[in-house]
């Protein structure tokens, strides 16, 4: 294989002497009602010419001397070819409206575009105005409800977090489920860079984050094994293609301007009750607080006496009447957000070479005071046809990313939406304004709840800063040998700068002396691959499009981690001035090497099979088992070519497809025991000392996981290609995945790592797509899509049944992997019960804690997304619904909210208890009046009582635009402006969780499903406006 | 010139993809540069050294909270060791540390040196601090896994097999007759990273031997005559002839960690609190020091809170105390921190002192170790009273005029019961086994001495009867449960009242 590129190599270098004359040609293209086709490509078959048509439909461009063959297709119409004689150089096109899935071209693995109907696979696919038209920071998250099977759930950390992408279901316990993005042929980093977890923490962003959406032209899925199979041990959890916007040839200079500012209001659910302040009972009297010390010590507790406007003591020290003075804390503590973003795009070719030059700029100021976003993004694509043979393409993309103030989620010190959330009524959040102390730490509005930091002051100190600078670029060659065989070089790279800093703020209440932590790092992967391909007919209907290829992956990883304690001079934050703690060096680098193949053969135009295999050598994995190999096998139908449909039936094919792809890659390094001194000392009795490194026993077996899919498909379409559908089954199933094993300690260790997880994913994935109306003027199409995931977990390992991914922070509910359950099954605490499962109550009538039960899952089996597009002469108007159900929620916000006496359900019983009658323990009647304080309190310990269907309907995104005619802008330098209104999260339509929002997972891990004193979701409105010059 | 780019583009790629094999330079690529994949084998001895004497762990949890109070050195309020109770990680903790470090340590050690002919002596003294960790392993908890342990790394053996005790003895014996054998004082060995002899080869055989009288005489009472031979075989191979071939092995002054005293980091960290400490000193322990006028009383106990060491007035804590008598800790002794609980005070991992009472208990049993029980006897006393010196001098050492009057007063029992010079032989031993509860367990299993008042608590687990062994990690039912279950089912409930095999 390496020789043959060799070869193929100096053939190219020898060839490139000779350069063709070229011929311009010039043409139009227009659909039926001849009316220019914007943007419809022309290729000239077999060779690296192509055009864009520009606003009214017009090209140019060179083509070879003599008789040619130009493709000429467009989004909507129907392909077509046209033949152009040595002597024609002018040429007009008719092409007819098509339903558009149809004769698609689509992006498949490696780039390598594709017509969707020879396809054996799923794939999905997103446009670029699909991304603008309600902006997301994070690309990631632009794929919500869009695409069937594609389930993604992010974190509530504000639109500089993570997202949480999961297609057609989790795969491996111990990776992070998430799809490999490839931007223009080049895998690109999405590591996480933290995230928050039963003890807190902040989300600190992905990869997804670095893009801008106006340079995006399309995203494609590539939802199963077949699909991914090119990816080999990459391919697991599907594959993102993301392909940027490029320059139109022969279209002269251009310039593209879009400005858009979003809105971002806070949406507070809390709904806590406003009758009873700040207390606790005394002597079974409910009774305010009068010590200022106990008043702060519990200044959640609303279980005091009913409100009377008499004088009473404030968290702040001050005699107020006693009433409620804090229903909106959370609007009165969170700001109105704002998003600015502009992008500046200069494009522009000639007939061989065209560009796209664009400048992208981010602006976001969090709800959350004093947390803020920005991103500059610069990107360039160079197109040239450098001859009729030889074709290069680059792409450059710089971009900048910088974070302060990232929020701290669930139980960190300083998330400020902690005492936010549970301030009682009786406290009005700017009491506590004034966050400092006399000495300019932190105030003391807290008592003992030292790791509960005063809002005001956590956001106005400094905490955290990131700053994130990359570089993705690449460069393709494409060399034609002959007019069927070619041969293509590819080289990209993403290079990461990255520096993170987490401060301890002087005096702040749990640690004054505070912290510095600060690491910088870098990553970077590189790629550079070959392929040789061929593609034309091989006999009389029988086509071939077949390439082998050969790819090198180098990822490389280096970064320092210091930190300090104590500020030495108070409030001056930065490393030199702290005691220095820790120094750590953080380093890897590692390989992978692969060959590939792929061969689609297709007979007449109604039978495709494609068949792709990719073998895999790992430079982290031991020398006697580095490599896999991972195959694939589709097939595609056409049916409505060969047998005759009923009118109202227009196209028919079915597909099915197998492949075998890996993910999880063993770390570098994992294979041999090190040493190092042990908790650091290094002798003793000036001895040098040196021990076993770690619990964990290196496994030189360990290999990636393995993901195998099954899928069937029926793609159709009816009425002359007015309805068209699109229906998948497929089972996924995960072997050998890796688990963290606990072992005997007698072995000397703790844990190993083995291949021996199973999991299965089971769905079904529909979508359909109606254009029910459709005149000059106004017109209607309707799109849905459906999916349904049934995963399961069919073993762990050997001698565990249930492994934890994560537990909450109160009422002890966790979220757990057990065989035999859906992936992330959340487990919670029933009422104690007697043999007959009757509740059993303690005698003084309060409920007890009895076993650990499962209660749902995290993750919400059925998906869906409802769009809506209609136009009318210049205004279009889209209304995007989207609706998850089957998945459940733990909130401990609502169980805090009962055991604080919070919630609205707690004011039953305050004034003469709650009358309850059962039995105790030993069966005997217990009939007895309970106090409201230990009714709900005890009811607040069985956990699962906080667990709640996190199914809803949302009135996702709203968008209002109107073109400005073209008349109109006849004597202005404008060619076309837009004017857009949107709104997102605008209404939610149905839910069933009380005081949250049923989104209000603080994690992006495994551990979905579990929520606790989170920000409040936003609203966003916002306007863009677009021009072009 | 854009050709040229091409050229070197081009050449650059497909030279890239056709250098070098599919997987060449891998194995180079993934070694961590930053951190050490081939040991310093003499670091590691040192620290495997260390190791043996057990971490924090197993000393605070299993020595200090368990075995030391079962045995009434020390008492709590509420101590599992005092009450009986159980308490998982407690019960646990020398079974999980054992293994994870000290054992590991020393497998992972041997299986580097094992073939290479100049490290010979140094596999034998790995063979003998290996016998010295698992016989406290088994004596503890009983069967554990010994021929299949420690191989998780070399062999992947995740789930090993547990032994019987029987098997394990007779390993014990073997191993230390055979490295006793194989050590050789005309071969290298390790210099000073020895902390134990400073690799003075003869004093190692010295300990390979005595280190045989502790495993064979705990089998006096389950097979008596297998106990004999190894006993008079010790003797004859040579055993610990005076103070100076104690097994001590010395700490550091900090900072805690690894290198300082395990006992005295946590205690004196978390516990001693100016006085305040949970656990003090036993009642069982200080009368029996002040009735007998002991004058060591003054270096082991001091009242932390005053600094008070006067032996008039310590006091110990009753093991079945509720709380404290007059309500006042700091009126109970402590350690003394500045002897015994200092960080950098020494372990006596095996005395020369402990050594004479074996053989007086072997003489007394009419077996052949070439002396009387008598001499065993005071030579053991005056040896344990002299050893206390490696506690340093901030408190005076006991004088010869002191041991005699003490001896004097406790003379040998010549014409007492056997039972009787028994007693007083292993009483004296249990003085000399402060800080070694787990030894001073084992021997008050053995022979019943010194006779201990039970402590009959409702919160015990035992019906008030004294422990006898201890109950298994509990990952071990996860982790290993069928071999744990096969355990369990040839000893008995893995309670703490199931007596182990040489306890029968």
């Amino acid at each position: 294989m390496k020789r043959i590129l060799a070869v193929l190599g100096m053939v190219l270098f020898c060839s490139l002497g000779a350069v063709a004359q070229n011929r311009l040609i010039t043409g139009i293209v227009a659909d039926a009602e001849n009316k220019g086709v914007v943007a419809a490509s022309i290729e000239v078959q077999g060779k690296p010419f192509n055009a864009i048509t520009d606003a009214e439909g017009r090209f140019k461009m060179n083509v070879p001397e003599g008789k040619v063959t130009l493709n000429v297709s467009s989004i909507g119409f129907a392909s077509k070819q046209v033949v152009l004689q040595e002597n024609e150089n002018r040429v007009s096109v008719v092409l007819l409206e098509n339903t558009q899935e149809l004769k698609d071209v689509v992006v498949t693995s490696f780039g390598v575009k594709k017509q969707k109907k020879s396809l054996g696979y799923a794939v999905g696919e997103l446009k670029g105005d699909e991304l603008t038209k309600n902006k997301e920071i994070n690309l990631g998250n632009a794929l919500q409800g869009k695409i069937a099977g594609v389930n993604v759930s992010a974190p509530v950390s504000g639109p500089s977090g993570s997202s949480r992408v999961v297609i057609r279901g989790a795969t491996s316990a111990s990776g992070l489920n998430q799809p490999l993005y490839v931007v223009d042929g080049i895998p690109i980093d999405n590591s996480q860079q933290g995230n928050a977890n039963m003890w807190g923490g902040a989300d600190k962003g992905d990869g997804m984050s670095s893009f801008n959406p106006d340079d995006i032209a399309s995203m494609s899925v590539l939802k199963g094994s077949a699909a991914s199979a090119l990816y080999g041990y990459r391919g697991s959890n599907g594959v993102i293609l993301i392909t940027t916007k490029k320059g139109k040839a022969g279209t002269g200079l251009g310039v593209d301007f879009s400005t858009n500012s979003t809105f971002n209001t806070p949406a507070s659910l809390l709904n806590w009750q406003d009758q009873y302040g700040t207390g606790e009972p005394l002597n079974g009297v409910a009774t305010r607080y009068n010590n200022l010390q106990q008043l702060r010590d519990n200044y959640y507790n609303a279980w005091g006496d009913r409100y009377d406007g008499t004088p009473s003591l404030s968290l702040d020290g001050k005699n107020r009447p006693y009433q409620a003075y804090g229903n909106n804390n959370v609007e009165n503590f969170y700001r109105t957000g704002y998003s600015f973003s502009n992008t500046l795009a200069i494009s522009g070719g000639n007939e061989t070479t065209n560009f796209r030059l664009s400048f992208g700029n981010t602006k976001d100021e969090s709800i959350l005071p004093g947390t803020n976003f920005g991103r500059n993004n610069i990107a360039l694509n160079l197109n040239s046809a450098v001859n009729e043979k030889i074709s290069i393409e680059t792409n450059a993309q710089y971009i900048t990313e910088k974070s302060h103030n990232r929020p701290y989620l669930n139980d960190s010190p300083r998330n400020a939406s902690f005492p936010t959330t549970f301030l009682t009524p009786g406290t009005d959040i700017r009491w506590l304004s004034n966050g400092y102390d006399a000495n300019g730490g932190e105030a003391d509005y807290f008592g003992s709840n030292t790791y509960q930091t005063n809002p005001y002051f956590a956001t106005q100190q400094p905490l955290n800063d990131d700053l994130r600078k990359r570089f993705i670029g690449s460069a393709k060659v494409n060399y034609n040998i002959t007019d069927k065989i070619y041969a293509k070089g590819v080289i990209g790279i993403d290079d990461i700068n990255y520096e993170y800093t987490e401060i301890e703020p002087t005096g702040i209440n749990y640690n004054p002396g505070g912290s510095y932590e600060n690491r910088v790092e870098s990553r970077s992967e590189y790629n550079a691959s070959g392929y040789l391909g061929y593609k034309g007919d091989i006999a009389k209907n029988l086509s071939l499009d077949a390439f082998v290829g050969a790819n090198r992956q180098h990822n490389r990883y280096s970064g320092i981690k210091m930190k300090g304690n104590n500020f030495i001079v108070p409030f001056k934050y930065f490393y030199g001035n702290t005691q220095p703690d820790k120094t750590e060096k953080l380093f890897s680098e590692s390989e992978v090497n692969s060959l590939f193949y792929s061969a689609d053969i297709g007979y007449k135009d109604f039978l495709y099979v494609n068949l792709t295999g990719r073998e895999d050598w790992f430079s982290t994995l031991d020398p006697s088992n580095n490599s896999t190999f991972y195959p694939s096998v589709s097939t595609s139908f056409i049916y409505s070519e060969i047998i005759k449909l009923p009118e109202w039936m227009s196209y028919g094919k079915i597909r099915a497809g197998w492949g075998n792809v890996g993910g999880a890659l063993p770390d570098a390094y994992a294979l041999a025991l090190t040493y190092t001194a042990p908790d650091g000392q290094t002798d003793s009795q000036g001895q040098p000392i040196l021990g076993v490194n770690g619990e964990t026993v290196p496994n030189k077996f360990l290999k990636p996981y393995n993901v195998s899919t099954i899928e069937f498909g029926f793609e159709n379409t009816f009425f002359n290609n007015r309805v068209s559908t699109d229906l998948t089954f497929y089972q996924k199933k995960t072997t050998n995945d890796i688990t963290d094993a606990d072992i005997s300690q007698a072995s000397g260790y703790k844990t190993t790592k083995i291949n021996v997880g199973e999991i299965m994913n089971k769905g079904v994935e529909f979508a359909i797509n109606v254009k029910a109306i459709k005149t000059p003027v106004f017109s209607w199409s309707i799109g849905y899509n459906f999916a349904y995931n049934h995963s399961e977990v069919l073993n762990l390992s050997d001698n565990i049944t249930t492994k934890k991914l994560d537990d909450n922070r109160d009422g002890k509910a966790s979220v757990v992997l057990e065989k035999g359950q859906p992936f992330g099954t959340i487990k919670a605490y029933d009422y104690l019960r007697d043999a007959q499962g009757d509740i059993v109550l303690d005698t003084n009538g309060k409920f007890l804690r009895g076993n650990l039960i499962n209660v749902g899952q995290g993750v919400a089996p059925t998906a869906m997304g409802l769009s809506n597009d209609f136009s009318y002469k210049n205004f279009t108007l889209s209304i995007f619904v989207d609706a998850k159900f089957g998945g459940e929620i733990y909130s401990a916000t609502n169980q805090l909210g009962a055991r604080y006496g919070l919630s609205e359900e707690t004011l039953a019983g305050r004034e003469g208890g709650i009358v309850v009658s059962g039995k105790d323990i030993n069966g005997n009647p217990v009939n007895t009046t309970v106090s409201a304080y230990d009714y709900w309190r005890s009811y607040s310990d069985v956990s699962s009582n906080f667990v709640y269907d996190a199914d809803f309907v949302k009135l996702r995104a709203v968008s209002f635009s109107y073109n400005f005619p073209k008349a109109y802008l006849a004597k202005t330098p404008f060619q076309s402006i837009s004017l857009a209104f949107s709104a997102h999260n605008l209404w939610t339509i149905y839910d069933k969780v009380p005081n949250i929002d049923p989104e209000s997972n603080y994690s992006n891990s495994n551990a979905q499903g579990l929520e606790r004193a989170s920000m409040p979701l936003t609203r966003n409105y916002g306007v863009t406006l677009n021009v072009k010059f | 010139m854009k050709n040229k780019f091409i050229k070197i583009f081009c050449i650059t790629i497909v030279g890239a993809m056709t250098l070098t094999s599919c997987d060449k330079g891998f194995e180079e690529m993934n070694k961590n540069p930053n951190a050490l994949t081939d040991p310093a084998v003499k670091s590691m001895f040192t620290l495997a050294e260390i190791y043996v004497d057990g971490q924090d762990y197993s000393n605070t949890r299993g020595n200090n909270g368990y075995a030391g109070q079962i045995v009434q050195h020390f008492a709590s309020l509420g101590g599992p060791g005092s009450k009986y109770t159980y308490v998982a990680e407690y019960s646990g903790s020398l079974f999980g540390e054992s293994y994870g470090k000290g054992l590991n340590q020393i497998f992972q050690l041997m299986s580097v040196v094992k073939d290479a002919p100049e490290n010979s002596n140094m596999v034998q003294a790995l063979r003998i601090m290996k016998v010295l960790m698992f016989q406290k392993l088994t004596d503890t908890y009983g069967e554990v896994p010994y021929f299949e342990a420690g191989k998780g790394y070399n062999g992947n053996v995740f789930t090993p097999k547990y032994d019987t005790q029987e098997a394990i003895y007779n390993d014990l014996l073997k191993e230390l007759d055979e490295a006793g054998d194989a050590l050789d004082a005309g071969k290298g060995f390790v210099g000073a990273a020895d902390l134990y002899y400073q690799s003075d080869v003869s004093q190692w055989k010295k300990l390979a031997n005595s280190l045989m009288l502790r495993v064979a005489m705990r089998l006096s009472k389950v097979n008596p005559a297998k106990a004999q031979q190894y006993v008079e075989k010790a003797v004859a191979k040579g055993v610990f002839t005076s103070n100076d071939d104690s097994l001590v092995l010395q700490h550091d002054a900090g900072p805690a960690g690894v290198r300082t005293n395990p006992i005295t980091s946590s205690w004196v960290r978390n516990d001693l609190n100016g006085g305040e400490a949970n656990i003090k000193f036993s009642k069982t322990f200080i009368d029996l020091l002040k009735n007998n006028n002991d004058p060591r009383l003054r270096i082991y106990a001091k009242l932390e809170a005053s600094g008070d060491n006067n032996p008039a007035n310590q006091q110990g804590l009753a093991n079945d105390a509720k709380e404290f008598p007059g309500g006042d800790k700091k009126l109970f002794s402590d350690p003394n921190t500045s002897t015994v609980l200092r960080l950098d005070a020494p372990t006596l991992l095996m005395s020369y002192a402990e050594v004479q009472f074996i053989l007086a208990e072997a003489a007394v049993k009419g077996w052949n170790v070439g002396g009387t029980a008598q001499k065993y006897y005071e030579d053991g006393v005056k040896g344990a009273m002299q050893e206390l010196t490696i506690f340093g001098d901030k408190v005076p050492a006991v004088s010869t005029a002191e041991y005699n009057t003490y001896i004097a007063a406790h003379a040998f029992k010549s014409a007492g019961t056997e039972a009787e010079k028994i007693e007083q032989i292993i009483t004296q031993k249990w003085i000399v086994l402060l800080f070694n509860g787990f030894e001073a367990f084992s021997e008050y299993r053995r022979t019943g001495f010194p006779v201990l008042v039970p402590v009959n608590d409702p919160i015990g687990e035992t019906k008030g009867t004294i422990p006898r062994r201890l109950i298994y990690d509990q990952s071990e039912l996860i982790t290993n449960a069928a071999n744990y279950k096969e355990a369990v089912s040839r000893q008995g409930l893995d309670v703490m009242t199931t007596r182990i095999w040489w306890d029968k």
